[in-house]
């Protein structure tokens, strides 16, 4: 099922609003895959760094820091 | 009417006459500033915030409106922005000028003019000069606003609603004068920088729209450095501390990561400095935000190079420029080599990141000096940024073209192409011997695939009905169009023409085409190819163009991709201009203004060989070949565009983006969810967040749709990459959802 289907459907359902109703699908399926959903359990999480703080320059690759580990 | 009238309505520009007659009805101020071609979602209006902020504690607010553009704005191609400009009808419009929108932002301007005659249009920003005024005055532009511009535009706003009686005294302005420009008394600095209250606590600019900030903590320079428009810009003056502890914790309070960059000339040299980074150290301890900043190397000792890593600065910058003293004589900046090196072993030590800028175009540098600034960095094992040196009309340097014998580009970015010491052939030459260090050289590290084409099964179920796509657009510009072409070439419902109006008008300023099909039926489809295109680009010349060719049978061939460029239709913009000192023959997926990629499978490497074309081989992937992945060469190529089979595991990923990562080719990936991977694993970045829309077009003329979002690349990672946590692998995914939905639904039904 496409997630627009399931939103459709649930909002029919419960006469709510479509958009309410996809706010909690995005909300429940990011439960499923947390903000550290392309890492490991283990894994180091980093941020965006671009270390050209010049704005007329062009970000080159940015380089990380790693600030947290998951747990 | 008296003398004294008649001399105000002598000096006054005629448009500014008419203004004067209507001085109680001006309701509305526009502040813009559009954003640098490549790298939209940067452009953090901040100038604009200032002066919003300035004229708000002028008490401006409650007679004037003023706005500033949105941050949606910057994903908007130039269709789109001028009819949103047009439909706000403001009074006066106000724009920020930078190398990289001056040539937009003008012809922009030209178009609002013909739209809006009665429009007041002012300019400012580094490159407004009273040189800048005189060559651009028939532009169409009203008044110029030179140097530090917050008091001069509250000026001119009271002059416009009648508080102020003059105009030819009001400091810091240009106007135009019939065919000539009037260049008012210079302006004064603003002394006391509390006088301007902060445009972020006053919510002018929405920080969500942004993932990175700009923040100064002072104004002013000690260095003089002649060929920088911030020179001579005198003493430092500086924000409040509690005012920069605000606004950090403004930027905490959303919960999201972000970066933040001190713009100061150099950081470590402001009042604040040791204040500031232990406030940051006090109130960032989860690191949420984190810092990039200007430093001068030569006056960093240990203490403030711990205090930078302790306030979670991942990336400093330092200007060494040259190590040529004359040149440092000639630029009338100062260095002490010793000093620079031990700030620079300092910040090391303590475990900052340092980039270091060099300038390739130095007047009394030879290549001889460049190299020998090449290897001083080199042997110190410094990162190194090359810039050439690009002299505006903000510059003093620019006056001693003469002297220096510098060759100026006509347009920005006012490269200097050659100089009485430097050929325009050895530059080139530095240039391309060191280019992976140049800051304009601009890698794509994504190719920015369509998503829609993944998902064939749409095909044939699309829409014949332009009003029904221009519900589904929205608001959203058009970021790409998948065009799927074979031997039956039968426009029905929509005709191609309507159908390149609709899109042409929605435009995004990154724009992507993919043609995909057999030759003979790409052959056969340029005749409404050129009205599609034509089109896009008479209607919005200064976008990027990412075109992507995907043929299924049959060779591409060098007219093809001749008569497909010469459909695009612009003039000469920013990003071409920056582009002349690289030779087309360097062979990377290098953002230009057009960007031509050829998509040819892997087994057919070597065989092809096309001008003015990037060719990127299709390496599918999957368990079975991953053995195969170790002898992968694209080197007679840009790189490689990777398919995986949906639901690879990710071991797969791993084990296969390794060898990859090890190979030195230049990667992609076909799919945005398996790119994002890769960046996040493999190249250590958080890219972009994702929002576009996109349209399919097969060859009935249906047309499929979908906007994407970032919960979109979620949803697909789940379901199509299984990326799950582990404790919901072995669960019926989409029951689980629709119950907890359902759940947590129901209790919104029941509030």
């Amino acid at each position: 099922m496409e997630k627009i289907e399931l939103v459709r459907t649930i909002a029919e359902k419960y006469r709510i609003q479509a958009g309410q109703v996809e706010q909690v699908v995005n909300e429940v399926v990011l439960e499923l895959a947390s903000p550290y959903i392309f890492r490991k359990p283990g894994a180091e999480v980093g941020l965006l760094d671009n270390s050209c703080s010049n704005n007329c320059k062009e970000p080159g690759l940015a380089v990380q820091k790693p600030i947290a580990t998951i747990k | 009417m008296g003398e004294d009238t008649q001399n105000i309505f002598v000096v006054l520009p005629q448009i500014l006459f008419s203004y004067t007659l209507v001085l109680n009805t001006m309701k509305k101020v526009l502040l813009a500033q559009l954003p640098h071609p490549s790298i939209v979602d940067r452009n953090v209006p901040l100038a604009a915030g200032y002066l919003k902020a300035y004229a708000a504690q002028a008490g401006l607010l409650d007679v004037i409106g003023i706005d500033i553009l949105d941050g949606q704005s910057n994903r908007s191609g130039c269709k789109l922005i001028l009819d949103k400009l047009v439909a706000i009808r403001p009074d006066v419009i106000g724009f920020s000028l930078y190398l990289w929108n001056v040539d937009r932002t003008l012809n922009l301007i030209n178009k609002l003019r013909a739209a809006l005659p009665e429009l007041l249009v002012v300019v400012g920003g580094p490159e407004v000069t009273p040189s800048f005024a005189r060559l651009f005055a028939l532009n169409g532009i009203d008044i110029f606003v030179f140097g530090e511009g917050e008091i001069s535009f509250v000026e001119i706003l009271k002059f416009l609603i009648g508080d102020r009686s003059r105009f030819d005294d009001i400091a810091g302005i240009g106007y135009r004068q019939k065919d000539d420009v009037v260049i008012n008394r210079p302006g004064n600095r603003i002394e006391d920088l509390e006088t301007i209250p902060s445009p972020y606590l006053l919510g002018f600019i929405d920080l969500s729209s942004y993932r990175e900030i700009m923040l100064f903590t002072m104004r002013g320079c000690l260095q003089g450095c002649s060929y920088c428009s911030w020179s001579g810009r005198g003493r430092l003056r500086a924000f409040s501390l509690d005012r920069l502890r605000k606004e950090l914790e403004l930027v905490r309070s959303n919960g999201q990561r972000m970066s933040v960059s001190i713009i100061d000339s150099a950081f470590n040299t402001s009042p604040l400095f040791d204040s500031l980074c232990y406030t940051i150290k006090e109130i960032n301890q989860d690191g949420l935000l984190s810092f990039n900043c200007f430093v001068r190397a030569d006056m960093i000792d240990r203490k403030s190079a711990r205090l930078l890593k302790e306030s979670n600065f991942t990336g400093v910058e330092v200007g060494l420029q040259t190590t040529n003293k004359k040149a440092l004589v000639n630029i009338q900046r100062s260095m002490d080599l010793e000093r620079f090196l031990r700030g620079i072993r300092l910040l090391t030590e303590e475990g900052v990141p340092i980039k270091v800028d060099t300038i390739l175009g130095l007047p009394g540098d030879t290549s001889e000096d460049f190299n020998n600034t090449m290897q001083f960095v080199n042997e110190h094992q410094l990162d190194p940024i090359i810039f050439n040196l690009s002299l505006g009309y903000g510059s003093r340097l620019r006056k001693r073209t003469k002297q220096f014998g510098f060759r100026i580009q006509s347009a920005p970015p006012y490269y200097v192409l050659e100089t009485n010491t430097l050929s325009r052939k050895d530059l080139q030459i530095s240039l391309e011997h060191h280019v992976g260090a140049s800051a304009d050289f601009d890698l794509m590290t994504n190719l920015n695939y369509p998503v829609i084409s993944l998902n064939m099964s749409n095909v044939g179920r699309g829409i014949s009905d332009l009003d029904a796509l221009s519900t589904q657009a929205a608001d959203h510009p058009i970021r790409s169009i998948v065009i799927l072409i074979d031997e039956r070439i039968s426009p029905t419902a929509v005709s191609f023409e309507d159908l390149a109006n609709f899109i042409a008008r929605r435009t995004a300023t990154n724009f992507s085409v993919l043609l995909k099909g057999p030759m003979i039926g790409l052959t056969s489809s340029l005749g409404w190819l050129k009205i599609l295109l034509s089109k896009i680009s008479e209607m919005n010349p200064f976008i990027t163009w990412d075109i992507h060719i995907e043929p299924q049978e049959g060779v591409l061939t060098q007219s093809f991709i001749n008569e497909i460029r010469s459909f695009i239709h612009k003039p000469r913009v920013f990003l071409d201009f920056r582009d002349e000192l690289f030779s087309s023959e360097i062979n990377y997926a290098r953002r230009r203004a057009v960007n031509l990629f050829v998509y040819s499978p892997y087994s057919l490497k070597n065989t092809i060989c096309l001008d003015n074309a990037s060719i990127i081989y299709l390496v599918d992937i999957n368990k079975d070949n991953v053995e195969q992945v170790n002898i992968l060469d694209a080197t007679s190529a840009t790189g490689l565009l990777i398919d995986y089979m949906p639901g690879t595991s990710v071991d797969v990923l791993n084990e296969t983006m390794q060898i990859l990562n090890n190979h030195g080719n230049k990667v992609f990936f076909k799919d945005w969810v398996i790119q994002r991977y890769w960046e996040q694993q493999f190249l250590h970045i958080t890219p972009e967040r994702q929002s576009r829309f996109e349209i399919m077009i097969d060859h009935d003329f249906n047309l499929v749709s979908h906007y994407f979002d970032e919960n979109e690349i979620v949803w697909d990672a789940i379901f199509r990459w299984k990326m799950i946590k582990q404790e919901y692998s072995n669960i019926d995914l989409l029951q689980h959802i629709i119950e907890k939905v359902s759940m947590k639904v129901k209790e919104i039904g029941t509030c």
